[in-house]
């Protein structure tokens, strides 16, 4: 081994893994790049400086080389080109390394060997890059102890990694590459929304054009012929009876205008009123869809405040500019066109005047679209944090009594309220500045029409009743641009909550059903945990290479201590969460290749965090099977030892519990949520800590009936009380994330390791409790 | 006796720090960081901070390569100057957190956000899955940014940056 200076330059093209370039330099260098079985590339040099590091694997040894890559755009050939430098080369032979791992900080991670006796840090790497150096090092100890399995194995996932055609980059589980999907404005994407009403769009539409010709000839019918051709100088020349009948024929036109434009709005009015309440209907369902689809992940991630408002305010705001705001916007765009036809139609010269005040004013309006979201996001951040707090006071509210907290929790919230009020007032005030803006604009504007059209009136260019007209038609104008200014806060305040609307529903799920999923003739509910990892966060491993099997029909217990990772097992079983690495596999297919049905049908889950739902104890029970008779919810019920309580209920089991119904007692509730499980009859019966908020009586008494329950069905109980799980046919002893015993409660007895230490341990303390009451 | 008892009582509500002079840091052959304590050669040690974002420097835990704790230091500033500089190089090495400079744009799509940043003038493309949970905004304008594969950014005054930056932040802060 030694280490090479090297400074060669070549340029190429880009390949997957390596690109070309520095696989010619490797090859410069006398390696065999085909031979290599596994590459990960690093992007650290040891001091924390970025730079580029190209580690390979083959039979023979670990190569690790250091330098510089750089994307560069040729301009003669217009294209890509990458550009290579190596500084460093080292060769590590395979014999020499006794064991090759990854180290995990923080933030950073380190390729470390062991070469005799002692350890030696090869390289230093961002954590994202992890991943690929943990399967070098895998694949290192897999030849070094000859597991050809093992090899084929890492290989196999090495290949199955995919990328994306397009960009290079890693594709997700879904197929769908973020990086090269089309990304469409807000606008646009709401919009989409009147996909399934295009015949009652397409018919408002006509009818808001039907009703701005009738506004628009209301002016010139109105005034213009009124004011010059029946009352003017043009008609000085007719007979009375001819000028009454012009009169006449004037006053039925108006009124024809106003009869057929009212029905017009009316008719209007009444489409929108169909339409626009049902798409903000289809906003909210897709929003809720998007996240019941949605994986656990995505609700642990978030304050219960920020959830609650993207269904109830973002929905709200968008309601609103879709029914209050956006219905108008036709109309306002057609009179305005439409006026300004007339306009210039009138006095080609005295519009223009007119429209001099379009241009700062669209610049205002662009200006004010954006201020205003900016401002609009700050106000609703606000009012999140604000309804964070609230549903934290009341879920914690025996805390804060117990804690004398009140004051504390009132200055916190004040704070917060504050801050929204301080928000809310500076989106108003700025609101209130912008709109009088407009105002002065357009009165502005008259008085400049007025004082020019009196101008040429007098050098009788143009006659009375076509300036009235006119001027009708500047203060025709104010209206739709009045709606054009204020229309950007609510269109600011949609697109925020647009945004982040289509944020919930563009979200991918990380539990995903296959697209042809598995489902099983005989579900008999073997479980097999295959070298399992999992974590929560990047590089904070919660369980490490797991490896256990439970027979279909046994029992599991688990023991280890608080934050063995004991839960996350439970999580994994039930497919909550999908394992970083290894497999869950239940009558030895993989749970990601079964159906989310079968799967959910068959896994009952009870809990440490038991919810009840808002509704009565019968429809709590229900729950997992709505269409169980009475006499099966009984069933269950005396099954979990629930019925006995119930039946003390004011309403028995029609009594509401949940938000706003009857107090349950912690033993209660897990009481009803063990009920529920059991009706549900599922295959795989998983207790997470089931019966620790019981008696010792209560306890053994659903024991003995879930025995009854437990042929043909696989159990598998975490408990801390070890006399709880006695009657389990295994038990795994779970510590850091691994697999530290695994055994019948005899066998790790007999074997005086860490269960026996944790059962010597109750027993000393039951002993203690013996004494004193003796 | 009542006065004394109250103070054993407060007294077992503190937590026991290791006094530095107990403790001699060094670094071994291949570079590792190693502990003696009181002078009892520990071999590899991890350093672990208690309080990573308010207080790096105070509170650190040295644990073995096993986790199990073996010393809790209060603060870095009782060490001597050599001492120091070992603990704080091991500590700047597990926490490494490079300062964001400059955001140069940030793009969403189906629900990722792509930064592009810079880091004291090298650009460097950052990935962030969900915003909400990945960019913490603390006081005085500190923002800590995560992303996709663990890698921490910190940006530790968003109104000192250039406007652009807070121009682009500011729709995901707060």
């Amino acid at each position: 081994m030694g280490k090479k200076k090297h400074n060669t330059k070549i340029s190429g093209g880009k390949s997957r893994g390596f690109s070309k370039d520095v696989l010619a330099l490797l090859e410069a260098e006398g390696l065999c790049t085909e031979g290599f079985l596994l590459t990960a590339i690093g992007d650290m040099d040891n001091d924390g400086g970025y730079c580029n590091a190209w580690v390979a694997l083959d039979e023979a040894g670990l190569y690790i080389a250091t330098g510089r890559e750089a994307i560069y755009r040729d301009k003669k050939r217009k294209r890509l080109r990458a550009e290579a430098r190596l500084s460093t080369l080292e060769a590590i032979p395979l014999r020499d390394m006794q064991e090759l791992r990854v180290e995990r900080y923080a933030t950073t991670a380190r390729l470390v060997a062991k070469r005799g006796g002692e350890e030696i840090a090869l390289l230093r790497f961002s954590l994202g890059r992890a991943e690929g150096f943990a399967r070098i090092c895998a694949l290192h100890g897999a030849i070094r102890e000859g597991k050809e399995a093992d090899r084929a194995r890492i290989l196999a996932d090495a290949e199955e990694e995919k990328l994306c055609e397009r960009c290079g980059g890693a594709m997700p589980k879904t197929g769908k590459c973020p990086r090269c999907s089309s990304k469409r404005s807000t606008a646009v994407r709401l919009y989409t929304f009147f996909g399934g009403y295009k015949k009652q769009v397409a018919l408002l539409l006509f009818v808001q054009l039907i009703l701005t010709v009738f506004n628009v000839a209301m002016p010139k019918v109105g005034t213009e012929m009124l004011f010059d051709d029946v009352l003017g100088e043009s008609a000085a020349g007719l007979a009375e009876a001819n000028k009454l009948a012009m009169l006449g024929w004037l006053v039925l036109a108006v009124l024809g205008l106003r009869v057929f434009g009212l029905l017009s709005n009316m008719a209007s009015d009444y489409i929108q009123a169909i339409i626009m309440p049902k798409i903000a209907y289809d906003i909210k369902l897709k929003i809720f869809t998007a996240m019941q689809r949605l994986s656990v992940g995505f609700y642990s991630s978030k304050q219960t405040g920020q959830v609650m408002e993207r269904i109830t305010e973002d929905a709200m705001n968008v309601h609103f500019f879709f029914t209050d705001m956006l219905p108008f916007g036709p109309l306002h765009i057609l009179k305005l066109i439409g006026v300004l036809v007339m306009m210039f139609q009138m006095d080609a010269g005295l519009s223009l005047v007119v429209l001099s005040i379009l241009p700062p004013l669209l610049l205002l309006l662009g200006w004010g679209q954006a201020f205003f979201r900016r401002l609009h996001h700050k106000t609703w951040a606000n009012h999140a944090k604000v309804t964070s707090l609230v549903s934290d006071n009341i879920n914690g509210q025996r805390v804060i009594k117990v804690f004398s907290k009140e004051k504390e929790e009132m200055r916190r919230f004040t704070k917060l309220a504050a801050s929204y009020r301080d928000a809310q007032n500076a989106y108003t005030k700025k609101e209130t500045l912008v709109m009088p803006i407009f105002t002065a604009l357009t009165l502005c504007l008259t008085a400049v029409a007025m004082t020019l059209g009196a101008s040429n009136v007098l050098g009788g260019r143009m006659q009375l009743g076509e300036l009235l007209a006119f001027v009708l038609y500047i203060n025709m104008l104010a209206p739709p641009l009045e709606y054009l200014s204020f229309v950007a806060t609510p269109w600011a305040k949609c697109a925020d909550s647009a945004h982040r609307i289509f944020e919930v529903t563009d979200s991918e799920p990380d539990i995903v059903e296959p697209e042809h999923p598995v489902v099983l003739p005989d579900f008999r509910g073997s479980v097999e945990l295959l070298e399992l990892d999992f974590e929560y966060e990047p590089a904070h491993p919660i369980i490490k290479k797991l490896h256990l099997k439970v027979e279909a029909g046994q029992m599991l217990g688990i023991v280890g201590k608080t934050g063995a990772g004991k839960t996350t097992i439970a999580n994994l079983i039930s497919r909550l969460y999908d394992p970083k690495a290894g497999s869950v596999r239940i009558d030895g297919v993989d749970v990601k290749e079964l159906s989310f049905a079968q799967l959910r049908q068959n896994i009952g889950l009870v809990s440490q965090d038991i919810y009840l739902f808002g509704g009565s104890v019968l429809e709590n029970i229900r729950y997992g099977k709505p269409d169980a008779t009475v006499s099966e919810v009984i069933a269950a019920a005396k099954t979990a030892a629930a019925h006995d309580f119930i039946l003390c209920l004011p309403d028995g089991y029609e009594t509401r519990v949940g938000n706003g119904g009857q107090e349950l007692s912690g033993g209660e509730r897990q009481r009803v949520s063990i009920a529920r499980a059991i009706l549900q009859n599922p295959k795989i019966l998983i207790l997470d800590e089931a019966t620790a908020a019981m008696d010792t009586a209560t306890e053994r008494s659903i024991q003995e009936s879930l025995g009854k329950l437990k042929k043909g069905r696989t159990t598998i109980a975490i408990a801390h009380r070890l006399s709880t799980l006695r009657g389990a046919d295994l038990l795994a002893v779970i510590e850091g994330g691994e697999l530290k015993e695994f055994g019948s409660f005899e066998t790790l007895l007999k074997q005086k390791g860490e269960f026996y230490k944790l059962y010597q341990t109750q027993q000393k303390a039951l002993a203690a409790v013996s004494s004193i009451a003796d | 006796m009542a006065v004394k008892e109250k103070q054993t009582e407060l007294d077992a509500l503190q937590a026991d720090f290791t006094a530095p002079s107990r403790c001699r840091f060094y670094q071994n052959a291949r570079g590792f960081l190693c502990l003696a304590l009181d002078g009892e050669d520990k071999n590899r040690v991890q350093l672990t901070r208690a309080l990573p974002i308010s207080d790096p420097e105070k509170y650190i835990a040295v644990t073995d390569m096993e986790s199990k704790e073996l010393a809790l230091l209060e603060s870095l500033a009782a060490l001597d100057d050599a001492q120091r500089a070992l603990v704080a190089a091991e500590l700047g090495m597990r926490y490494f957190c490079p300062k964001i400079t400059l955001v140069k744009s940030l793009k969403e799509k189906m629900g990722s956000y792509y930064f592009d940043v810079s880091i004291d003038g090298i650009a460097r493309a950052v990935t962030v899955h969900d915003i909400g949970k990945s960019m913490k905004q603390l006081e005085g304008g500190r923002i800590l940014l995560q992303d996709v594969d663990g890698n921490r950014y910190e940006i530790p005054d968003v109104f000192a940056l250039p406007g652009k930056t807070l121009r682009i932040l500011e729709p995901y802060l707060y």
